[in-house]
């Protein structure tokens, strides 16, 4: 696997995936060697090593790659459906969907397993807004006062957002997004709010060029991706149908505080 | 890792009352403990994701989790090295059937 064209998923993966790494939340131990093939810009199977240690995404990577028929779960098109999204979610068949999820969560949850399979049956896709909202813990613990705050942090940082860089700053950017808000009962985007967020860490930027006026995909406290504008139709769209499945379409929203 | 995983906690100031040491898959991390309802101490199990401990976890629960965990990371392992041997006879330009 080298060259610009093979290369482009792997080093998509490195920019939505480093972020969390960086914090110890996800992937393999060794943050600063993945944070490396940003810098070099090459893909290697080392790289695909050390993609394969994050067992939140890389499953869904082969979700999606086995339901689309693209032998390689590292390919762009998969990489860009499970972080931004794209028409591959909707091709992957239910029934391949429900296989993956029982083969990864059934044994840890027992006969609560149909919460989780609720999502599914709700129209979720294997994007990482369905992992966020449908099978992590948060949600669950929305309905607990002392833990509500904390829960939303968590879920408004793991979610991809997505903005409009207003200014820079060195290695910060200025960037106005909607965050997540709670109301007690539904989750939504509220007003638009301005945050600062890392564009480099001593030198090594995860997304190149980024300027005033620039749509951009953010995780955690980086900026991670310029996007498209086909890509923040597809960021928005498969975002707030997960928001919708949460809030109106599962009868146990939350469901993962069962994997405890 | 983006899945919870069980730690034990370690001996260890950080200056910060929710804030603790834990042996998170043999590293050393912080981890808040500010949304259990009991402050542990060193040597208990927590639940922790997202840098969050969000139950305690006896002994026995964190050694059952932790054999799951490692039978899934060791089954990732053998995938990968299957991949990867497939990826060098490629490269090598192995015939094809070679592996049957």
């Amino acid at each position: 696997m080298s060259g610009p064209a093979a290369s482009g998923g792997p080093l998509m993966f490195v920019r939505y995936a480093y972020p969390p790494n960086a914090l110890g939340y996800c992937g393999p131990d060794d943050s600063a060697a993945f944070r490396e093939y940003a810098v070099a810009g090459v893909a290697d199977q080392g790289l695909v090593q050390l993609a394969r240690a994050f067992s939140g995404a890389w499953p869904y990577l082969e979700l999606i790659s086995a339901g689309c028929g693209i032998p390689d779960p590292l390919d762009h098109r998969v990489v860009e459906a499970y972080w931004v999204g794209n028409e591959l979610l909707d091709r992957v068949p239910v029934g391949k969907i429900g296989d993956s999820m029982a083969e990864r969560f059934r044994q840890r949850v027992g006969n609560k397993f149909q919460f989780l399979a609720e999502g599914v049956l709700a129209g979720g896709v294997p994007h990482h807004s369905f992992h966020v909202f449908g099978v992590y813990p948060w949600v669950g613990l929305l309905g607990d006062d002392r833990k509500a705050k904390h829960a939303l942090m968590v879920l408004d940082r793991c979610r991809i957002r997505w903005g409009t860089v207003t200014a820079l700053h060195g290695d910060q950017a200025a960037v106005e997004s909607r965050p997540l808000g709670w109301d007690g009962r539904l989750l939504t985007l509220g007003e638009p709010a301005t945050e600062m967020a890392r564009l480099a860490l001593d030198g090594t930027a995860l997304a190149r060029d980024i300027g005033p006026g620039d749509r951009v995909a953010l995780h955690w406290d980086w900026v991670c991706d310029k996007l498209t504008g086909r890509q923040l139709r597809a960021l928005r769209t498969y975002t707030m149908r997960h928001l919708d499945m949460v809030n109106h379409r599962v009868d146990h929203p939350g469901p993962a505080a069962i994997l405890s | 890792m983006c899945l919870s995983i069980p730690a034990q906690l370690a001996a260890g100031e950080t200056g910060h009352p929710d804030l603790v040491v834990a042996e998170v898959g043999g590293v050393p991390r912080t981890v808040n403990v500010g949304l259990l309802d009991e402050r542990p101490g060193p040597g208990d199990w927590v639940l922790v994701h997202m840098g969050f401990a969000l139950n305690v976890m006896t002994p026995e629960e964190a050694a059952d989790a932790l054999a799951a965990l490692g039978a899934e990371r060791e089954a990732e392992r053998d995938a990968a090295r299957e991949a990867e041997a497939l990826h060098a006879a490629m490269d090598a330009g192995a015939p094809e059937g070679w592996m049957t």
